[in-house]
Protein backbone atom coordinates (compact mmCIF):
# COMPACT_ATOMS: atom_id res chain seq x y z
CA UNK A 1 0.00 0.00 0.00
CA UNK A 2 1.18 3.42 -1.21
CA UNK A 3 1.38 6.87 0.70
CA UNK A 4 -1.71 7.96 -1.29
CA UNK A 5 -3.80 4.25 -0.43
CA UNK A 6 -3.26 4.51 3.18
CA UNK A 7 -4.95 8.23 2.91
CA UNK A 8 -7.37 6.71 1.76
CA UNK A 9 -7.69 3.87 4.06
CA UNK A 10 -7.54 6.29 6.92
CA UNK A 11 -10.56 8.48 5.30
CA UNK A 12 -12.33 5.06 4.55
CA UNK A 13 -12.35 5.75 0.82
CA UNK A 14 -9.90 3.03 0.19
CA UNK A 15 -11.56 -0.12 -1.38
CA UNK A 16 -9.16 -2.60 -0.03
CA UNK A 17 -9.79 -3.30 3.78
CA UNK A 18 -6.57 -3.59 5.89
CA UNK A 19 -7.69 -6.09 8.39
CA UNK A 20 -10.81 -8.37 8.09
CA UNK A 21 -12.65 -9.82 10.79
CA UNK A 22 -11.51 -13.56 12.52
CA UNK A 23 -13.62 -15.83 14.21
CA UNK A 24 -12.85 -16.87 17.47
CA UNK A 25 -11.73 -20.39 18.24
CA UNK A 26 -13.63 -22.78 19.87
CA UNK A 27 -11.13 -23.18 22.41
CA UNK A 28 -12.55 -19.27 23.15
CA UNK A 29 -15.86 -19.60 23.19
CA UNK A 30 -15.66 -23.19 25.36
CA UNK A 31 -13.63 -20.49 27.83
CA UNK A 32 -16.02 -17.90 27.51
CA UNK A 33 -19.06 -20.35 28.34
CA UNK A 34 -16.80 -21.83 31.30
CA UNK A 35 -16.64 -18.34 33.51
CA UNK A 36 -19.72 -18.13 35.58
CA UNK A 37 -18.65 -21.95 36.72
CA UNK A 38 -14.78 -20.36 37.59
CA UNK A 39 -16.30 -17.05 39.19
CA UNK A 40 -18.30 -19.69 41.33
CA UNK A 41 -15.85 -22.11 42.21
CA UNK A 42 -13.77 -18.46 43.38
CA UNK A 43 -16.31 -16.46 44.73
CA UNK A 44 -17.08 -16.90 48.07
CA UNK A 45 -21.14 -16.87 48.36
CA UNK A 46 -22.40 -13.66 51.11
CA UNK A 47 -24.80 -16.45 52.49
CA UNK A 48 -21.43 -18.32 53.46
CA UNK A 49 -19.92 -15.36 54.92
CA UNK A 50 -23.08 -14.12 57.08
CA UNK A 51 -23.19 -17.93 58.71
CA UNK A 52 -19.47 -17.58 58.99
CA UNK A 53 -19.55 -14.31 60.83
CA UNK A 54 -22.69 -15.93 63.18
CA UNK A 55 -20.47 -18.86 64.33
CA UNK A 56 -17.80 -16.65 64.92
CA UNK A 57 -20.09 -14.34 67.06
CA UNK A 58 -22.03 -17.27 68.77
CA UNK A 59 -18.59 -18.90 69.55
CA UNK A 60 -17.20 -15.23 70.90
CA UNK A 61 -20.30 -15.02 73.04
CA UNK A 62 -20.40 -18.82 74.34
CA UNK A 63 -16.54 -17.86 75.42
CA UNK A 64 -17.76 -15.13 77.51
CA UNK A 65 -20.64 -17.09 79.21
CA UNK A 66 -17.96 -19.81 80.26
CA UNK A 67 -15.58 -17.31 81.14
CA UNK A 68 -18.26 -15.43 83.11
CA UNK A 69 -19.56 -18.90 85.43
CA UNK A 70 -16.21 -20.08 85.53
CA UNK A 71 -15.18 -16.74 87.56
CA UNK A 72 -18.53 -17.08 89.51
CA UNK A 73 -17.35 -20.54 90.60
CA UNK A 74 -14.27 -19.72 91.11
CA UNK A 75 -14.75 -17.06 93.74
CA UNK A 76 -17.32 -19.25 95.30
CA UNK A 77 -15.19 -21.80 95.83
CA UNK A 78 -12.05 -18.85 97.49
CA UNK A 79 -15.33 -17.85 100.01
CA UNK A 80 -16.32 -21.52 100.66
CA UNK A 81 -12.06 -22.35 101.42
CA UNK A 82 -11.70 -19.10 103.68
CA UNK A 83 -15.44 -19.97 105.60
CA UNK A 84 -13.24 -23.55 106.06
CA UNK A 85 -10.37 -22.27 107.10
CA UNK A 86 -11.92 -19.56 109.50
CA UNK A 87 -14.58 -22.19 110.67
CA UNK A 88 -12.62 -22.23 114.19
CA UNK A 89 -13.32 -19.12 114.86
CA UNK A 90 -17.36 -20.00 115.37
CA UNK A 91 -16.22 -22.68 117.78
CA UNK A 92 -14.39 -20.10 120.16
CA UNK B 1 -18.16 -4.35 8.81
CA UNK B 2 -20.16 -4.33 11.87
CA UNK B 3 -22.32 -7.15 12.25
CA UNK B 4 -24.47 -6.93 15.65
CA UNK B 5 -26.82 -9.64 16.75
CA UNK B 6 -29.48 -7.32 18.62
CA UNK B 7 -30.79 -8.98 22.04
CA UNK B 8 -33.81 -6.49 23.37
CA UNK B 9 -32.06 -5.20 26.53
CA UNK B 10 -35.19 -4.82 28.59
CA UNK B 11 -35.86 -8.59 28.44
CA UNK B 12 -32.24 -9.07 28.62
CA UNK B 13 -32.48 -7.33 31.78
CA UNK B 14 -35.21 -8.84 33.12
CA UNK B 15 -33.35 -12.28 32.05
CA UNK B 16 -30.10 -10.92 34.13
CA UNK B 17 -32.11 -11.08 37.21
CA UNK B 18 -34.08 -13.75 37.00
CA UNK B 19 -31.18 -15.99 35.34
CA UNK B 20 -27.54 -14.32 35.22
CA UNK B 21 -26.32 -17.92 34.03
CA UNK B 22 -28.34 -18.24 31.15
CA UNK B 23 -28.22 -14.15 30.27
CA UNK B 24 -24.33 -14.70 30.22
CA UNK B 25 -24.80 -17.53 27.96
CA UNK B 26 -27.10 -15.37 25.38
CA UNK B 27 -24.07 -12.31 25.61
CA UNK B 28 -21.03 -14.75 24.75
CA UNK B 29 -23.31 -16.61 21.62
CA UNK B 30 -24.25 -13.04 20.45
CA UNK B 31 -21.23 -10.88 21.23
CA UNK B 32 -18.02 -12.81 21.28
CA UNK B 33 -17.05 -12.79 17.51
CA UNK B 34 -17.70 -9.15 17.32
CA UNK B 35 -15.88 -8.34 20.79
CA UNK B 36 -13.23 -10.67 20.07
CA UNK B 37 -12.50 -8.68 16.76
CA UNK B 38 -12.01 -5.03 18.97
CA UNK B 39 -9.94 -6.81 21.15
CA UNK B 40 -7.78 -7.93 17.91
CA UNK B 41 -7.35 -4.12 17.31
CA UNK B 42 -6.03 -3.14 20.91
CA UNK B 43 -3.75 -6.35 21.56
CA UNK B 44 -3.01 -7.33 17.50
CA UNK B 45 -2.18 -11.16 18.31
CA UNK B 46 -4.25 -14.14 18.83
CA UNK B 47 -3.16 -15.32 22.06
CA UNK B 48 -3.21 -11.65 23.82
CA UNK B 49 -6.52 -10.68 22.35
CA UNK B 50 -8.39 -13.97 23.44
CA UNK B 51 -6.84 -13.62 27.07
CA UNK B 52 -8.45 -9.83 26.66
CA UNK B 53 -11.77 -11.05 25.37
CA UNK B 54 -12.03 -13.45 28.61
CA UNK B 55 -11.24 -10.91 31.19
CA UNK B 56 -14.03 -8.91 28.87
CA UNK B 57 -16.45 -11.30 29.48
CA UNK B 58 -15.73 -11.74 32.79
CA UNK B 59 -16.06 -8.48 34.03
CA UNK B 60 -19.48 -8.36 32.20
CA UNK B 61 -20.78 -11.54 34.17
CA UNK B 62 -19.41 -9.61 37.10
CA UNK B 63 -21.60 -6.90 36.54
CA UNK B 64 -24.35 -8.69 34.39
CA UNK B 65 -27.20 -7.13 37.69
CA UNK B 66 -25.96 -3.42 37.28
CA UNK B 67 -27.21 -3.66 33.24
CA UNK B 68 -29.82 -0.93 32.86
CA UNK B 69 -32.15 -1.75 30.09
CA UNK B 70 -32.17 2.11 29.00
CA UNK B 71 -29.00 1.52 26.62
CA UNK B 72 -28.30 -1.19 24.25
CA UNK B 73 -26.39 -4.26 25.20
CA UNK B 74 -23.71 -3.97 22.74
CA UNK B 75 -23.04 -0.34 23.61
CA UNK B 76 -22.97 -1.82 27.32
CA UNK B 77 -20.59 -4.67 25.70
CA UNK B 78 -18.34 -2.17 24.03
CA UNK B 79 -17.91 0.14 26.90
CA UNK B 80 -16.71 -2.40 28.83
CA UNK B 81 -14.38 -4.00 26.30
CA UNK B 82 -13.00 -0.13 25.36
CA UNK B 83 -12.07 -0.26 29.13
CA UNK B 84 -10.29 -3.34 29.41
CA UNK B 85 -8.56 -2.87 26.26
CA UNK B 86 -7.11 0.66 27.41
CA UNK B 87 -6.38 -0.96 30.48
CA UNK B 88 -4.53 -3.43 28.59
CA UNK B 89 -2.38 -1.33 26.31
CA UNK B 90 -1.71 0.64 29.58
CA UNK B 91 -0.16 -2.62 31.43
CA UNK B 92 1.93 -3.85 28.43
CA UNK B 93 3.28 0.15 27.89
CA UNK B 94 4.55 -0.26 31.67
CA UNK B 95 5.81 -3.12 30.89
CA UNK B 96 7.38 -1.71 27.95
CA UNK B 97 8.96 0.45 29.88
CA UNK B 98 10.14 -1.89 32.40
CA UNK B 99 12.16 -3.40 29.55
CA UNK B 100 9.62 -6.61 28.73
CA UNK B 101 8.72 -5.69 24.84
CA UNK B 102 9.34 -6.89 21.36
CA UNK B 103 11.92 -4.99 19.19
CA UNK B 104 10.78 -4.59 15.42
CA UNK B 105 13.76 -4.87 13.12
CA UNK B 106 13.80 -2.47 10.01
CA UNK B 107 15.07 -3.24 6.69
CA UNK B 108 17.61 -0.48 7.54
CA UNK B 109 18.80 -2.35 10.48
CA UNK B 110 17.41 0.16 13.42
CA UNK B 111 15.22 -1.14 15.18
CA UNK B 112 11.73 0.47 16.64
CA UNK B 113 9.79 -0.53 19.94
CA UNK B 114 6.44 -1.58 19.94
CA UNK B 115 4.57 -2.30 22.91
CA UNK B 116 2.47 -5.30 21.87
CA UNK B 117 3.55 -8.22 19.71
CA UNK B 118 1.85 -8.07 16.17
CA UNK B 119 0.37 -10.92 14.66
CA UNK B 120 -3.10 -10.13 14.12
CA UNK B 121 -4.65 -13.29 12.22
CA UNK B 122 -6.90 -10.70 9.85
CA UNK B 123 -4.17 -9.28 8.25
CA UNK B 124 -3.01 -10.58 4.66
CA UNK B 125 0.52 -11.63 4.84
CA UNK B 126 1.37 -9.01 2.11
CA UNK B 127 -0.24 -6.53 4.07
CA UNK B 128 1.35 -7.39 6.97
CA UNK B 129 4.51 -4.52 7.30
CA UNK B 130 2.03 -2.03 6.35
CA UNK B 131 -0.77 -2.73 8.97
CA UNK B 132 2.24 -3.13 11.45
CA UNK B 133 2.89 0.25 10.50
CA UNK B 134 -0.74 1.52 11.16
CA UNK B 135 -1.45 -0.38 14.18
CA UNK B 136 2.12 1.14 15.52
CA UNK B 137 0.66 4.63 14.49
CA UNK B 138 -3.02 4.39 16.14
CA UNK B 139 -1.26 2.77 18.99
CA UNK B 140 0.66 6.10 19.83
CA UNK B 141 -2.97 8.30 19.12
CA UNK B 142 -3.87 9.85 22.00
CA UNK B 143 -6.53 7.05 24.15
CA UNK B 144 -10.19 8.64 23.26
CA UNK B 145 -8.98 9.67 19.37
CA UNK B 146 -7.92 6.00 19.19
CA UNK B 147 -10.55 4.17 20.69
CA UNK B 148 -12.97 6.70 18.14
CA UNK B 149 -10.62 5.19 15.09
CA UNK B 150 -10.72 1.97 16.11
CA UNK B 151 -14.67 2.11 16.21
CA UNK B 152 -15.69 3.87 13.35
CA UNK B 153 -12.42 3.01 10.81
CA UNK B 154 -11.37 -0.60 12.03
CA UNK B 155 -15.15 -1.49 13.41
CA UNK B 156 -17.43 0.37 11.15
CA UNK B 157 -19.88 2.22 13.89
CA UNK B 158 -21.46 5.13 13.32
CA UNK B 159 -20.78 8.36 15.02
CA UNK B 160 -23.71 8.43 16.98
CA UNK B 161 -23.08 4.84 18.34
CA UNK B 162 -19.29 5.82 19.15
CA UNK B 163 -21.20 8.64 21.00
CA UNK B 164 -23.03 6.68 23.33
CA UNK B 165 -20.09 3.93 23.56
CA UNK B 166 -18.05 6.66 24.98
CA UNK B 167 -20.42 8.32 26.48
CA UNK B 168 -19.48 12.08 24.80
CA UNK B 169 -21.05 14.34 22.44
CA UNK B 170 -21.42 13.54 18.83
CA UNK B 171 -19.30 16.92 18.44
CA UNK B 172 -17.04 15.33 19.84
CA UNK B 173 -16.51 12.24 18.33
CA UNK B 174 -16.45 14.68 14.93
CA UNK B 175 -13.42 16.07 16.37
CA UNK B 176 -11.63 13.13 17.78
CA UNK B 177 -12.16 11.67 14.31
CA UNK B 178 -10.78 14.51 12.56
CA UNK B 179 -7.66 14.57 15.21
CA UNK B 180 -7.02 11.05 14.69
CA UNK B 181 -7.05 11.24 10.98
CA UNK B 182 -4.61 13.97 10.90
CA UNK B 183 -2.18 12.68 13.32
CA UNK B 184 -2.63 9.42 11.67
CA UNK B 185 -1.99 10.81 8.02
CA UNK B 186 1.47 13.08 9.69
CA UNK B 187 2.62 10.02 11.26
CA UNK B 188 2.69 7.87 8.28
CA UNK B 189 3.67 10.58 6.05
CA UNK B 190 6.57 10.88 8.51
CA UNK B 191 7.29 7.11 8.66
CA UNK B 192 7.10 7.43 4.18
CA UNK B 193 9.34 10.28 4.33
CA UNK B 194 12.04 8.58 6.72
CA UNK B 195 12.02 4.74 4.56
CA UNK B 196 12.54 7.18 1.35
CA UNK B 197 15.31 9.37 1.95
Amino acid sequence: MNMENFENWIEGTHKEELVTRTTPSSELLQRLHAIPNQIASTVVKPSFMWISAACIAALIAFNIFSLDKQNDQLENTTINSYDNYFSYIQHL
Amino acid sequence: MSSDIHIDPISFQKEAQRNPDRAFHMLVNAYSHMIFNLCLQYAPNKMDAEDLTQEVFTAAYKNIHTFKGNAKVSTWMYSIAINKSKEFVRNQSRQKRSGIHVEIQHEDGSEKEFAIHFDHPGVKLENKEEAQIVFKAIESLPDNQRDAFILHRIDGKSYEEISEILDTSLSSVESLMFRAKKKLKDLLHDYYHEKNS
